[in-house]
């Protein structure tokens, strides 16, 4: 397993799309928060300092179009070949993955989260806002955006495991992004429990911040963490299934 | 272009990719007789690679119908059949990428799953272009040699065997075909293996090459190897095999030592013969 962790995150580091993606994610996040730190007027009794960081959920949204790219890359470019020649029994294979990429994510997570706490609040100070937030509660938002990065980065590996195919992965991420939770909405007396185990609800309330709309009931910070991991414990659970059942004709 | 260098193994005859080579820089390779096994590893009895009554279904096409043949240590077995007759489907289902849906495929006596260190076993070179195009020659190595456990430095001087120490560093996007082949080959014989399986391994190389490339099979088979080659070029392919197993429509039509193909029909070519042999099997009804 060792070897196989030290190959995944060779594959991981020696490639430049992931420190792309990451840098300009990072830049996004950062410059997104640091404006509507900035400018925005906070009315409605949210913490200001919640709101804003919302935005460091795209980290996840990445993360988990991240993971997808991490397994249908080797489908794509055929590597998955080579990798499954080394190690035939294709789970560990799987699993090396994962851990490389949750680990990333994880870092990804805590340092775009981190970054834009960094910003927003002494901004928010300078405009004599109050950011409504506590020391604890700045902990749990960071820390809870390495969980749900690590997470997204989790399931987004699940999901490329399925599909294969990279432009079905990322249409399937992002219908599971912006089409599935209004399409459940629209099942009648279901709005809430979208609200709550939606992806969006899911996020928001493992990242501490708020969700859509900002009035939503939200779980709290560790259960949303926990009904994560077990939607990403079944995804990949399915794709590794697959993975070991399906031929390799790349 | 210079020969391959021949490996030493460890005096203990571990394959494990620490093996040193010495050059034999424009040595020719040896005529040697059939089944000369100059190399081969005392773990190994009987043949490096058997395959039975293998089928594979992909929905209603059969692919694969009843494919039956040996590869042995020391020789090159031509795997020959037109295009679609299964002979890459075969070569996956050997190395346990396709499951079968009938019939087995071992390899040193174990199906491919099984062995204990696969890629000290077997080194396959089944698609020239299974690199990332944004990863370099070197990198790509790295991480297979990270995978199975084998030093990096070894990578390197791969990479300088196959002659594509100037392009280490370029992206694997930029490689040519032939240079993609070469990556291919270092990769394939990242673990020292024993068994060397490769499909269509000439595609995209030059006549150097291809020269270069029939030198160092005929070298791997000569140091006690089983090479299973499966080519489309017969006039290379009748330079170079030692055996042939000619494939149609899914199943084996002949296994032979190339030899004894050609002297029973004095004055044919390999290519005669496989026109005749492949020819007369599209006339069956299937």
């Amino acid at each position: 397993m060792t070897h196989l962790l030290r190959a995944e995150a060779l594959r991981l580091a020696t490639t430049r799309t992931y420190w792309l993606l990451a840098a300009s994610v990072a830049a996004l996040i950062a410059g997104g928060s640091g404006a509507t730190a900035a400018a925005s007027s906070f009315t409605g009794g949210i913490s200001p300092a919640r709101s804003v960081l919302a935005i460091a959920g795209l980290a996840q949204t990445v993360a988990l179009l991240g993971g997808a790219l991490s397994v249908t890359g080797e489908f794509r470019h055929k590597t998955i070949t080579p990798a499954v020649l080394i190690t035939p029994r294709r789970t560990p294979l799987l699993a090396a993955k994962l851990i490389t990429l949750a680990a990333a994510g994880l870092a990804f997570g805590l340092a775009a989260t981190g970054l834009a706490t960094a910003i927003t609040l002494p901004l928010l100070a300078a405009r004599h806002i109050p950011a409504g937030i506590s020391g604890t509660q700045t902990a749990a938002i960071i820390a809870g955006g390495g969980a749900a990065t690590a997470l997204a980065a989790a399931l987004g590996i699940g999901i490329g495991a399925i599909i294969r195919n990279q432009v079905g992965a990322i249409v399937a991420v992002l219908a599971l992004l912006y089409v599935a939770d209004p399409l459940l909405e629209f099942i009648p007396h279901a709005g809430t429990a979208v609200q709550k185990y939606g992806l969006d609800g899911l996020a928001a309330a493992a990242t501490h911040t708020i969700g859509f709309p900002a009035t939503a009931q939200l779980l709290g910070q560790g259960a949303a963490v926990l009904i994560l991991a077990a939607y990403a414990a079944a995804i990949l659970s399915a794709g590794a299934a697959l993975l070991r059942h399906r031929d390799i004709t790349a | 272009m210079a020969g391959w260098p021949t490996p030493r193994r460890a005096p203990d005859g571990q394959a494990n990719g620490m093996t040193i080579f010495t050059s034999t820089e424009g040595s020719e390779p040896v005529a040697r007789p059939a089944g000369a096994a100059l190399h081969r590893p005392a773990t190994t009895t009987g043949p490096a690679i058997q395959v039975t009554g293998l089928r594979k279904n992909f929905g209603h096409v059969t692919a694969v119908d009843d494919v039956s043949f040996t590869v042995s240590h020391g020789r090159i077995t031509g795997f020959l059949g037109p295009n679609g007759a299964g002979k890459t489907t075969t070569l996956r289902m050997v190395l346990g990428l396709i499951h079968a849906d009938a019939g087995t495929a071992v390899i040193a006596g174990k199906p491919y799953a099984q062995l204990p260190s696969p890629a000290q076993t077997v080194g396959a070179l089944l698609d020239a272009a299974a690199a990332h195009p944004g990863r370099s020659g070197r990198d790509h190595l790295r991480v297979l040699a990270t995978q199975a456990g084998i030093p990096s430095p070894w990578a390197g001087q791969l990479l300088e065997r196959v002659g594509l120490a100037g392009a280490a560093r370029q992206r694997a996007g930029r490689y040519s075909l032939g240079m993609r082949q070469r990556l291919g080959l270092a990769a394939a014989l990242l673990g020292d293996p024993e068994v060397l399986v490769l499909d269509e391994p000439a595609n995209g190389l030059d006549p150097q090459g291809i020269r270069w490339l029939r030198d160092l099979l005929r070298s791997l088979a000569a140091e006690g190897r089983a090479v299973l080659v499966s080519s489309h070029l017969l006039a290379e392919v009748a330079q170079t095999v030692d055996d042939v197993v000619v494939i149609s429509r899914g199943r084996t039509i002949t296994q032979a030592p190339l030899g004894e193909l050609l002297a029973a029909r004095p004055g044919s070519t390999l290519e005669d013969i496989y026109l005749e042999l492949t020819g007369s099997a599209e006339g069956e009804p299937s």
